[in-house]
């Protein structure tokens, strides 16, 4: 016996099935082509690049060359370290910033949560450049704001971006208060979606504010956070613009970051090749560590 | 048949050349931002940096009207990696003024050289120097324009109100030369707490490690070098280099005429102590004067501050020293021999002695020997005589040295290193000598590699 195969278009309607999908393709065409031209090209051709040294009179296939001058520099080590540390702190603070500040949020009137939402994210659409110079200022060891309020406390000044010790600190503190206004609207919103019973049984039941923070909030936000830390790693690994700013990478190389180094390694070196090996070991690294969020964090989520 | 072609184009070819001669073409130029006043500036306004590219190309516009001239102003932040952008995207502006000039520009064959447009009174008139600064393999390939820098690393300003204050000589007129000595008791007494509250007010100067040209001048007075005369090895750690940087630290922490925190600081903040009158002593030449000039007109400074120009302290044994450098404009390799011919024509044409005046009205000098002669500076700033310091300036920069090496060498890519030793140097993590012995290490195989 022979079956007859029915494929969609076969069907009654298949006609119409078919002018449906063809005119969705249409749709996401205009974007699919801008997002080929300018995305994924020029990634492939960054990923090309990572094996050639690119001179611009010349282009020549090097093979593994430049990921062996990448891993034989110990200042990527240096970097690598740098950006882990600084991704680390700052998602860490952020986060739980942000956490902190939605919970606090959570019961107040719609009204006083809208001010204090709209407040907390304006550092977002500050540009990063007024932020890193107003910080500048800030650190300035002999007549920056901080020390001021250290020596009217009566402890000595200190250099804050001068020192190697401080340096990557004072990098971390100045993103962790000025960032993480849209995790709190993010975060709010998750809380908000919470019935209100489970809270109220939890605490008839005796669980005391700690206990149903950890036990009920915690889990049932639980997908809005496995966001914020995968896209806050990913965003946080890519800093460049205060430590351009603020530091050059220094002192002595405490505040270089990878996406720093790759700067400095394509437009002072002009070394393109290398520059782009950097990159594509960047994006392994960020991969990587995004997928282990997921596996990790991600275990206990139900969406 | 075959002979009336060629007669034809014999004849032809000549009418040709001279249509491609008159053919429409547009020169693209590049320049960070030179704050000139052009010819019918309005007095009391400050110039932004785009009225002296637009006035040259307006000028050259004018003599040849079928060249169209395009000029950008890119901001100094970032120019490099604009250039190099533009390099590798393949489309490089036809004429640029190179922040620093650089040797690999040449070694990717992307420069043409000079050479056969110098005229025999152009190699007589440029200043010597100033033309070898872009000299590679026995061939010129920048026309060279202003000469020496803003004066960072070559001389310093002093504040005469807090010397007066602190009852401070001035050192001497006309050329106000001092000792090591000398300065560093001035600098001692310059070093005071103001209001009372146990907390220094003024500092005698700033020392900033991200400053490189500061840092190589002060490393110069006691005879440290980079890089050796023969620009074959770096040598900045020898004893001379060491003993320069042990003195830089103690100025901060045995002395304390500087402020703690130099790894952090840069030459902005150098310039925002001596104009905030945080620090009794900057840095730069007359150039400065016109930077506090134009800041008092944008208000960024409430108040002008009348400074005078002083050579860096003298170590007796090596005399006094200056930095050496000069800029000017590049050509970019062109297809198209008329496109050559007149890029060439631009490049001349901006640094020609006629132009080369409006150097003037930025307190700057040029590389020209011939329009040097006829700069007198007069009413630029109100406040301060600006002739003597022009006489101190220009005995101090008598005495330059290109403090970078011979400008056939690329110590940029080693310079990150340099910068961290003095930090390390100067915030005390390491010895002078350890810091150095490192850089050097570290440098040598990126700069002196086969």
């Amino acid at each position: 016996m022979i079956k007859a195969r029915i494929t969609p278009a076969s069907r009654p309607g298949g006609q119409w099935r078919r002018a449906q999908t063809i005119t969705a393709y249409l749709f996401i065409l205009p974007n699919f082509i801008f997002f080929f031209t300018f995305f994924l090209i020029p990634v492939a051709g960054a990923v090309a690049l990572a094996f050639m040294e690119y001179l611009p009179g010349s282009q020549r296939f090097v093979g593994l060359d430049n990921f062996r001058a990448v891993f034989a520099d110990p200042l990527f080590g240096v970097a690598l370290r740098n950006t882990a540390v600084y991704t680390f702190f700052v998602v860490l603070f952020w986060l739980g910033k942000a956490l902190l500040i939605a919970y606090l949020l959570d019961p107040l009137s719609k009204f006083t949560q809208t001010f204090f939402k709209s407040a907390f994210y304006l550092p977002s659409v500050t540009s990063g450049v007024i932020i890193s110079l107003v910080w500048l200022w800030i650190f300035n060891p002999t007549f920056g704001l901080l020390n001021a309020l250290l020596n009217l406390l009566g402890l000595d000044s200190v250099a804050w971006l001068g020192n190697t010790s401080t340096a990557l600190p004072a990098l971390i503190f100045m993103h962790v208060v000025m960032g993480g206004g849209s995790s709190i609207v993010l975060l709010s919103a998750a809380l908000a979606r919470i019935p209100r019973e489970l809270y109220e049984t939890a605490l008839l039941d005796g669980a005391s504010r700690l206990g149903v923070f950890r036990n009920v909030i915690v889990p049932l936000i639980q997908p809005t956070l496995l966001y914020l830390v995968v896209t806050g790693t990913i965003n946080t690994f890519q800093v460049f613009e205060s430590v351009y700013i603020m530091t050059q990478g220094g002192p002595q190389f405490s505040t270089t970051t990878v996406v720093y180094l790759i700067y400095e390694t394509a437009f002072v070196q002009f070394q393109l090749g290398t520059a782009s090996a950097q990159a594509m070991i960047l994006f392994l690294f960020t991969f990587v560590l995004a997928a282990v969020q997921f596996k990790w964090l991600g275990r206990s989520v139900e969406y | 048949m075959r002979k009336r072609v060629l007669l034809l184009s014999a004849l032809l070819f000549p009418a040709l050349s001279t249509a491609s001669a008159q053919q429409k073409i547009t020169l693209t130029w590049w320049i960070n931002p030179w704050r000139i006043a052009p010819p019918g500036f309005p007095e009391g306004k400050t110039p932004t940096g785009e009225e002296f590219p637009k006035y040259i190309s307006d000028q050259f516009m004018k003599k040849y009207p079928n060249v169209t001239v395009k000029y950008e102003v890119v901001p100094n932040q970032g120019f490099r990696e604009k250039v190099t952008a533009s390099i590798f995207a393949g489309n490089p502006p036809d004429v640029l003024r190179p922040i620093g000039f650089d040797t690999n520009l040449v070694k990717q064959n992307l420069l043409e050289p000079i050479d056969k447009y110098l005229t025999a009174e152009d190699r007589l008139d440029f200043l010597p120097y100033a033309l070898n600064e872009g000299k590679v393999n026995g061939n010129y390939y920048m026309w060279p324009w202003n000469n020496s820098n803003n004066g960072m690393g070559s001389t310093m300003l002093l504040n005469p109100k807090i010397f007066a204050e602190r009852k401070v000589a001035l050192p001497k007129a006309p050329y106000r030369n001092w000792t090591l000595e000398q300065w560093l008791a001035a600098a001692q007494k310059l070093t005071f707490d103001r209001n009372g509250d146990g907390k220094t007010d003024v500092y005698a100067i700033t020392l900033a490690a991200q400053d490189t040209e500061n840092m190589l001048g002060w490393l110069n007075r006691f005879g440290g070098q980079l890089v050796n005369d023969q620009g074959t090895a770096f040598v900045i750690n020898s004893k001379e280099g060491v003993a320069a940087l042990q003195f830089m630290v103690d100025l901060i922490h045995k002395y304390k005429v500087a402020p703690d925190g130099a790894s952090g600081l840069g030459v902005y903040d150098t310039i925002d102590n001596l104009h905030q009158g945080r620090a009794a002593m900057g840095y730069g030449g007359i150039y400065e004067i016109g930077r506090i000039d134009r800041y008092v007109k944008e208000g960024k400074l409430k108040d002008p501050i009348n400074v005078l120009v002083a050579p860096f302290p003298n170590d007796p044994k090596t005399g006094p020293v200056a930095y050496q450098t000069s800029g000017g404009f590049v050509v970019f390799k062109q297809k198209d021999p008329y496109k050559q011919k007149m890029a060439m024509e631009l490049a001349r044409f901006i640094t020609n002695k006629e132009n080369d005046k409006l150097l003037e009205d930025l307190l700057y000098f040029s590389a020209r020997k011939s329009v040097n002669k006829g700069f007198d500076f007069k009413g630029i700033a109100a406040y301060t005589d600006v002739r003597p310091q022009v006489t101190v300036y220009l005995n101090a920069i008598k005495s330059g040295k290109p403090y970078y090496g011979p400008s056939s060498i690329d110590v940029q890519p080693a310079m990150k290193y340099f910068t961290a030793a003095m930090q390390a140097a100067l915030s005390k993590q390491k010895t002078p000598k350890q810091a150095l012995d490192d850089f050097v290490a570290q440098a040598t195989p990126l700069v002196f590699k086969k």
